[in-house]
């Protein structure tokens, strides 16, 4: 049965329920409510951003469930997104954090996961300044500040 | 609407932070003030410091920031050089290992005992103990007794002695749901447990004694455990027929609610099926290097419905045939050790393999002479258990006898391309067998198993072998 996902922007998107459902909040709000044909509003999300979310939902619709695992360590070859996802996620960085927003609004795990580790891949091997100029975060320390956050932690940098 | 940025949101920040090591973790601390509140608590909640005359970690680890950071820290190790820590409350703390090795209690620059830390921290969960003192002390006991929200407890490399400890010791124990000895030397009269103690809450039970402790005493132990779920018992020698003495109080359904067990070697197949026999459900047995066969094959058969981890490796009484019988019966089954597997005459011909949940499986998989066609066959057969992750198709160190027999040969021209099913493989192994692996092998291994941290085996000859170990390391591929 097909269901239809209204953006922020008023544009409406039939999708399968399989596909919609890949979003928790979704997935919840439709056992909730029952069967409807009434459309879902998801006031937080764009149609570019909605568009793009389908996108991914579509691909992924046949994916099993994530179960958590407390084996994973996921400090571990972070780098390993799957291709498609790469493709995906190349675009610019307003978008990216748009998805990252949507997904986490939405609870798609899979999605929010795919977004950080991107987000972590940028950070890696970067010195704090350039961290900052990649993702324009003011730096909001003294340099004395910054020297002594430095000290008391380097101990873990080789744990 | 302003937009938000997703980078200033705690939760979305620590999520990025699973992702970075350590090292970038640092850094992150010190980009902006709000990365810095929300991820410091990373970098500080697991600490270890150990200090001795050759090493010192972690380096650059002061005094002055473990005490300010000390309300962030949830996870210590900690040694007597930092005694001086020791009369410290970390309001966090839950988990606290101690490493305490020292033979005389007074040292020059001692300046607190074990206890000590042990009273200023009363919401410890979890403590480990190792080589504690040449003698754990009644004082150290009973500091312990005093952690109400203690759940397991851990010894290694301990000695206790005195019975005055001991009966402390075994006060401490009341309130526990996990209690592990390792390798600990506890004097025979120390494990008599007086009157009436009886561990309710006791669910998971590991002894590991050498043989100078009464096994009927350390039976004596596990029948106060009537709640236990998991046993790991090492029975050395077996001297009294103590397992036979054990079988019978399962039989009595003295531990109703046991599931887990996992007894080690000199164990005869008679002796294990009585065992396996009155046992109620079982689903996890750990029975490696133990005479398990025919008659244990029988009576583990009732559970195979239930099975969820089974090792049967080093077990010289195990067929090929019970392996493959296992693997067509156990729906459950999630991790299995084993000997040998015979794919001419048992894998390919037969019912299908059932246990598809399967996650480790470490069987040495072999052929006869001039049976190679059979290889896509077995490929087809492991390409189906796609949650593996970890596969085994060699044999461990010491069981050697497989290097003469035909393993499974791991080129793409014999078929590991149907492996491409497996995408949640970390570990690969397949250790005393003769490969022939190239470079499109491990470029499709790099490329199909993007989980893949660690391959176990040669993996070419020699020639090529360091060029191939290169490539996989510079992948982030431990090879060993």
């Amino acid at each position: 049965m097909p269901v239809t996902l209204v953006s922020l922007d008023n544009e409406n998107y039939v999708v399968d329920k399989e596909v919609a459902e890949r979003s928790i909040l979704i997935k919840n709000m439709l056992e909730d409510v029952g069967e409807t044909d009434s459309p879902i509003p998801l006031p937080n999300v764009t149609s570019t951003v909605l568009k793009k979310v389908i996108e991914y939902c579509e691909h992924h619709r046949n994916d099993p469930i994530q179960v958590p695992d407390e084996t994973d360590d996921p400090r571990k070859r972070s780098n390993d997104i799957e291709e498609w996802d790469m493709k995906f996620m190349q675009v610019d960085q307003e978008m990216l954090f748009e998805i990252i927003l949507a997904a986490n609004y939405l609870d798609i795990k899979p999605l929010l996961d795919v977004g950080c580790k991107t987000v972590a891949n940028i950070i890696k091997g970067k010195t704090p300044e350039e961290i900052r100029k990649a993702f324009n975060i003011v730096n909001d320390f003294t340099p004395e500040e910054e020297a002594q956050i430095r000290k008391e932690n380097e101990w873990a940098e080789d744990r | 609407m302003s937009k938000i940025n997703p980078l200033e949101l705690p939760e979305i920040t620590l999520r990025v932070a699973e992702f970075l090591d350590e090292k970038d973790l640092v850094r992150c601390v010190s980009v902006c003030k709000s990365w810095h509140q929300t991820l410091l608590r990373s970098i500080w909640k697991k600490v270890a410091a150990i200090d001795s005359v050759l090493f010192r970690i972690p380096q650059g680890l002061s005094d002055d920031s473990l005490m300010q950071h000390r309300d962030l820290v949830q996870e210590l190790e900690i040694n007597e050089s930092f005694s001086r820590f020791y009369t410290t409350t970390y309001p966090e703390l839950h988990t606290l290992t101690i490493v305490d090795d020292n033979p005389n209690r007074e040292t020059l620059d001692r300046k607190a005992y074990p206890e000590e830390l042990i009273a200023f921290n009363p919401s410890l969960v979890h403590l480990k103990v190792v080589r504690l003192g040449r003698n754990i002390l009644a004082p150290f006991w009973t500091a312990v007794s005093g952690l109400s929200y203690l759940k397991t407890l851990t010894l290694q490399d301990v000695t206790m002695n005195d019975t005055c400890s001991l009966g402390a010791f075994w006060s401490a124990c009341q309130n526990l749901e996990r209690l592990c000895i390792h390798q600990s030397r506890i004097s025979a009269e120390g494990f008599e447990i007086s009157g009436d103690l009886i561990f309710h809450k006791i669910q998971v039970l590991e002894l590991h004694l050498p043989k100078n402790v009464d096994q009927k005493k350390q039976l004596d132990m596990i029948r106060r455990c009537p709640n236990i779920e998991d046993l790991t018992w090492n029975v050395v020698g077996d001297e009294d027929n103590v397992l036979d003495l054990f079988a019978q109080d399962a039989a009595r359904e003295l531990w109703p609610k046991l599931e887990g067990l996992s007894l080690s070697h000199s164990i005869t197949d008679e002796t294990l099926a009585l065992v396996i026999s009155a046992i109620p459900k079982i689903t996890k047995l750990d029975m490696c290097n133990s005479g398990f066969g025919p008659e244990s094959f029988q009576a583990l058969k009732r559970h195979f419905k239930t099975l969820v981890k089974l090792n049967l490796s080093k077990c010289p009484a195990t067929t090929s045939a019970m392996l493959q019988e296992i693997m067509c019966s156990c729906p459950r089954l999630e991790e299995l050790r084993g000997d040998c597997l015979n794919a001419t005459q048992d894998v390919v011909g037969c019912l299908p393999w059932i246990c598809v949940s399967l996650r480790v499986l470490e069987v040495c998989i072999k052929f006869d002479d001039h049976s190679e066609d059979l290889q896509p066959a077995v490929f087809d057969r492991i390409s189906l258990l796609v949650h593996l992750r970890s596969l085994a198709i060699g044999s461990s160190g010491l069981w050697t006898t497989m290097a003469f027999q035909q393993a499974l040969d791991l080129r793409l021209a014999s078929g590991l391309g149907s492996l491409e099913t497996l995408k949640n493989i970390r570990h690969f192994g397949f250790y005393n067998t003769t490969q022939k692996f190239s470079k499109v092998e491990i470029e499709w291994m790099i490329e199909k198993w993007k989980k893949l941290d660690r391959v176990d085996g040669i993996v070419s000859d020699n020639t090529k072998h360091n060029a191939l170990r290169k490539m996989l390391k510079d992948n982030g591929i431990i090879i060993s």
